[in-house]
């Protein structure tokens, strides 16, 4: 009787499933957050194990990934809310930290005129730099990112892409961190942004509605898997013990 | 225990905050001048099991991506959106609107300034243009007892025909805030300047980016109806999923309490 190692292997499924499902949970709690990219994650399979089953095969958890297909835009009729499709980021800067970056467009001015996010990070320009803005003028922002004014052109707003996407790290607050080093920010040679729109989360309630369902039924199906091997070893133990000596 | 329950909370929380929101802004579709607003979401924390770029080897191989799983959602900002309101024809004397940017200044009680764009003026005993609650508009305006055919020009001239002379009678002012969003809502459609909305600049309309003004109209509410309930209605799917996600780990829970 070694069964030892085939209830690891079934616990390791359903670990697995629960991680998963944290994934969706959070997903969908991001179903309305502009600019919130989803998260998917694949099983994979682990040879090797356990003392006792020295040929178990585990499931594992891959790697996360972030999807950054591009959400659908919503319009708000903001001056300063800004919608980016296709590729590319807004890249943000809180006092002395490095740049972060985002497809959250919801940007307004701060006392001093600089163009800042929610969070009170100052928005950069293509050169890296901030922006700052008049306040007694109306601001058209044109789809390559060029910041005007009826006095003629002011700036053009940075919209960054990376050569390695999988690479990024989520920083909370629907914002990004690179590695400046092996990842580095480069212009986006013809961003797509829309003034008054904002990009809406690219969470599917269909995928994740389909996610959770497999999710539950894969755990529900290993706990079942661990009913019977506990059954099995009941028998066993009974039987064995009828056997006459 | 799975932090996918309390994730789902955090889903749900947000969720009732922007219905929250959002029901305020339907109950003001009629309020004059009245800005609405919106909700804006941050995701939360992260939770790195495996980091990115995590060394997999002795010969120097990392994970390309890492894996990480955030544990929600909550409400960043709930901000007014400052968007122009359609303007409503009252033919009333003393109706003002603005348009485009800019707030009336008006001396509460107490003697401090709040500002709004509600322009629905009257005058009181003592010919001083007041809003509906009889809080003065600064700079003072005071009407003549015989004065007939008042007029505010869109530059913010108010004068009027005493006997059969035309009287200058003051010019009303417009303050604007580098910031309007940042400014606080008190209630009564008037707004208090604080530090993130800046100092308020006082000018007159219609000059230098000012608004202009336009007698005998009054600004509605930027609530447009359709979107408020679009609004509404995804954010009550959102709720229902978030409650799906309780109740599919609730059902994963329970199946591992079968297990003997």
């Amino acid at each position: 009787m070694n069964s030892g190692g085939s209830v690891y292997v079934i616990a390791s499924r359903m670990l697995g499933q629960a991680k998963r499902m944290d994934m969706v949970a959070d997903n969908v709690a991001n179903a309305n957050t502009h600019g919130f990219k989803r998260l998917t994650m694949d099983a994979k399979e682990t040879i090797g194990g356990t003392p006792m089953h020295p040929a178990g095969s585990f499931t594992e958890n891959k790697p996360v990934r972030i999807i950054y297909e591009n959400g659908s835009l919503e319009q708000t009729g903001n001056t300063f809310d800004l919608g980016i499709q296709g590729e590319g980021f807004f890249a943000v800067q809180g006092a002395g930290a490095d740049p972060k970056y985002t497809r959250v467009g919801q940007f307004a001015l701060d006392v001093e005129g600089n163009l800042i996010n929610m969070n009170g990070e100052q928005v950069l320009d293509v050169n890296g730099g901030p922006i700052t803005l008049p306040i007694d003028q109306k601001v058209t922002i044109s789809r390559d990112g060029t910041v005007s004014t009826e006095d003629g052109i002011l700036t053009q707003i940075g919209v960054y892409r990376f050569d390695n996407m999988d690479e990024l790290q989520r920083a909370g607050a629907t914002t990004y961190y690179n590695n400046p080093q092996s990842n580095p920010a480069l212009p986006v040679e013809v961003p797509q942004v829309f003034q008054g729109m904002l990009e809406t989360s690219n969470v599917n309630p269909i995928i994740e509605t389909v996610n959770m369902t497999a999710v539950l039924r894969a755990y529900q199906g290993a706990q079942r898997a661990m009913q019977s091997l506990e059954e099995s070893e009941t028998t066993a133990i009974r039987d064995l013990a009828r056997i006459p000596q | 225990m799975m932090s996918a329950l309390r994730t789902a909370a955090t889903g749900m929380l947000a969720q009732q905050t922007n219905v929250d929101v959002l029901s305020n802004n339907i109950a003001n579709l009629n309020t004059t001048s009245f800005k609405r607003q919106k909700a804006a979401f941050r995701d939360l924390v992260y939770q790195t099991p495996i980091g990115v770029g995590a060394i997999t080897s002795n010969n120097g191989t990392t994970t390309p991506t890492g894996a990480q799983i955030g544990l929600g959602v909550n409400v960043g900002a709930v901000y007014k959106i400052m968007e122009q309101g359609n303007m409503t024809q009252t033919e009333n004397t003393f109706d003002v609107g603005i348009q485009g940017r800019g707030f009336f200044r008006i001396t509460l009680p107490d003697g401090t300034n709040a500002y709004t764009r509600d322009g629905s003026f009257n005058v009181d005993n003592t010919g001083t243009l007041v809003t509906k609650e009889g809080y003065a508009v600064d700079p003072n305006i005071v009407i003549p007892e015989d004065a007939l055919q008042i007029t505010i020009s869109d530059l913010g001239v108010v004068s009027a025909k005493v006997g059969e002379q035309v009287v200058n009678l003051g010019q009303m002012q417009v303050t604007m805030f580098i910031n309007e969003a940042g400014l606080e809502n008190i209630g009564g459609n008037y707004y208090k300047e604080t530090d993130t909305s800046g100092v308020g600049i006082a000018g007159d309309p219609g000059i230098d980016g000012a608004g202009s003004l336009l007698q005998g109209f009054l600004e509605s509410s930027n609530v447009d109806p359709i979107t408020a309930v679009t609004d509404l209605i995804t954010a009550q799917r959102a709720y229902e999923l978030n409650s799906r996600v309780i109740s599919t780990a609730d059902e994963m829970l329970n199946s591992v309490n079968q297990i003997r």
